[in-house]
């Protein structure tokens, strides 16, 4: 193995190593994951209408509301979002819910 | 704190071939000259707008052209709503202003051709463009001539408005000039076509501007299909709002029209019935736009096939198509999952110029339609890839429910114009 590609994926393995939990959802998966979100919620989850924003808002609260939409009893103004929300694992769901908090 | 224990043994693997192969791809001559890559994408619409703009996110030393004949876009939805009197022609118009402040190229020419092997695309005009990738997002060209009588000069008499433009408002015009008690005729296809929702949201708007203007008119929808998309709930929304002034004929009672005559505005059905109309809409049968022709992308039956997990063609190696133009069922062709592709074929460009795996899709598709004003209904579903295949997840989406209250069908109105407002400014970058 060539010696500077050898030295590039070994600082990229440490890098990870020391950077921010990783499951199997990686952060360009949860990136792609998003991505739909967007088209109701605005760009980077943040609306410019009657649609709630995503962003940066706290991620355990972002995740409670996704997963009180995907229980058989949502809260009573749903329209769309439990069907939506039906579509994604819990996992999915906490790797949406830090990733629109921590946009700005 | 992280420890190694948490990182998968396919992720590390993963990462380790990655930065090799991103120091190999040092060798493309784009790369030395400070690109990551060149990109062409041919369309400015849902699909092409999109994934533009997020290759710009995804790393804005990415290289992107974008190949789009108009200086204007139109969007094909809520022209619905402006046949309803709701909505003006020009509120669906965008412009390419926030691509180019992001560093996207935007050329306004047509792309006549493409060269796989040669990697490159041709203008009208004859300039040459070089990818690394190529994005197509084409959208429809009218399958013209297959439907008997049915060709463009047809289509100056009897408009297919399923394509935003003149088009648009030459039925808006006919309508306008449509004396009360008139026969508005909607012809619908069979399925694959462009929004499947789109034919009996526009004959609900038509619905409206007659009931509040030319109350005596009717309106027939001949349609080539048994079923359509959200049938319960424009059936009953048709009722509730239109009495009888909505007829809709399913094929199996004579509703597929077998050929058009434009200059007297009948049509024949495959029962031998012929109906005139005051005004008459086509919405012919559809393929993919000509340029995935001419890339070599486009099977048989007019429709582009990708590869589940990128939308790569399965045909040509470096050329993604997304959009209408793609064979994506179980999606449908809609603005919402164009986007939704386009951002998806961004995401995996960016990565492969990255020496990185692609990320793993995922997308959803809502389509919000009106029924009447402050009257709602959408249709959801999330998508995943299964064994190569493009998957519905089972238990999620559907339609809204069929006994919803007047304040749900209200937000849900409500929230199509949010929907509206949100993509034109995810794509367009159009403030609201
Ligand atoms: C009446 C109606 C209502 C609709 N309502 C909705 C809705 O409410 N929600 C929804 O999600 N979807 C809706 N749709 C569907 C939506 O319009 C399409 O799904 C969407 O436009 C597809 O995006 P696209 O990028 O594939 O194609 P388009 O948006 O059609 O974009 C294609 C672009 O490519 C350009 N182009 C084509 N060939 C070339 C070439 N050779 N060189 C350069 N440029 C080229 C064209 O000029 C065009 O601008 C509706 C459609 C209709 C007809």
């Amino acid at each position: 193995m060539d010696r500077k590609i050898f030295a590039t994926a070994t600082a990229a393995f440490l890098f990870l190593v020391s950077s921010g939990p990783l499951s199997a959802q990686s952060a360009a998966d949860t990136a792609v994951l998003a991505g739909p979100c967007a088209n109701c919620h605005g760009t980077n989850g943040k609306s410019n209408g009657k649609i709630p924003t995503l962003a940066g808002r706290p991620a355990t609260a972002l995740a409670a509301v996704m997963k009180a939409f995907k229980s058989e009893t949502p809260t009573p103004a749903t329209t769309i979002m439990n069907r939506i929300a039906k579509g994604y694992t819990d996992e999915q769901i906490e790797a949406l819910a830090k990733y629109f908090a921590e946009q700005k | 704190m992280m420890t190694t224990k948490m990182i998968s043994r396919r992720h590390t693997l993963r990462l380790l071939g990655g930065a090799g192969a991103g120091l190999m791809s040092l060798s493309m001559p784009a790369i030395a000259q400070g690109s990551a890559g060149r990109v062409v994408v041919i369309g400015g619409g849902f699909g092409g707008a999109t994934a533009a703009k997020y290759l710009k996110r995804a790393n804005s030393k990415i290289q992107v052209t974008l190949v789009e004949p108009l200086q204007r876009y139109y969007t094909c939805p809520f022209t619905n709503l402006h046949f309803g009197g709701l909505r003006t022609f020009e509120q669906q118009g965008h412009n390419y202003n926030e691509l180019r402040a992001l560093g996207v190229q935007v050329i306004h020419a047509l792309a006549n051709d493409v060269d796989n092997k040669k990697k490159t695309v041709t203008l009208a005009g004859g300039r040459v463009l070089q990818y690394d990738k190529l994005i197509l997002s084409p959208g429809i060209d009218i399958r013209w001539g297959e439907l008997s009588g049915y060709d463009q000069s047809a289509a100056q008499l009897a408009p297919h408005a399923w394509q935003a433009g003149p088009q648009t408002q030459l039925l808006k015009r006919q309508l306008d000039a449509m004396p009360d008690g008139g026969t508005f005729i909607l012809a619908a296809p069979e399925n694959p076509f462009r929004c499947p929702p789109g034919p009996y949201e526009r004959v609900s708007m038509i619905g409206h501007y007659f009931k509040t203007r030319k109350p005596k008119s009717k309106i027939l929808v001949l349609d080539a299909k048994e079923n359509f998309s959200k049938q319960g709930l424009f059936l009953d929304g048709w009722k509730k709002f239109y009495g009888e002034m909505i007829e809709w004929v399913p094929v199996s009672k004579g509703g597929k029209v077998v050929r058009v005559d434009a200059k007297s505005r009948e049509v024949e059905t495959e029962f031998g019935k012929i109906h005139k109309a005051s005004v008459l809409n086509v919405v012919p049968p559809q393929k993919a736009g000509f340029i995935a022709d001419r890339a070599g992308v486009t099977a048989s039956n007019g429709w582009v096939p990708i590869k589940a997990e990128t939308f790569e063609s399965t045909q040509v190696a470096d050329i993604y198509v997304i959009g209408d133009a793609t064979a994506a069922s179980p999606m449908p062709k809609s603005g919402f999952v164009a986007n939704a592709q386009g951002k998806l074929a961004a995401a995996v460009i960016a990565a492969s110029f990255a020496g990185r795996p692609a990320p793993t899709a995922s997308w959803a598709n809502t389509c919000y339609s009106l029924v009447a004003p402050d009257y709602g209904i959408s249709v959801a579903n999330v998508y995943d890839v299964v064994n190569g295949k493009l998957n519905e997840i089972k238990g999620s989406g559907g339609v809204s429910p069929r006994d919803a209250s007047p304040e749900f069908r209200k937000l849900e109105a409500d929230y199509g114009v949010a929907w509206y407002n949100a993509i034109a400014n995810d794509a367009w970058g159009t403030k609201a």
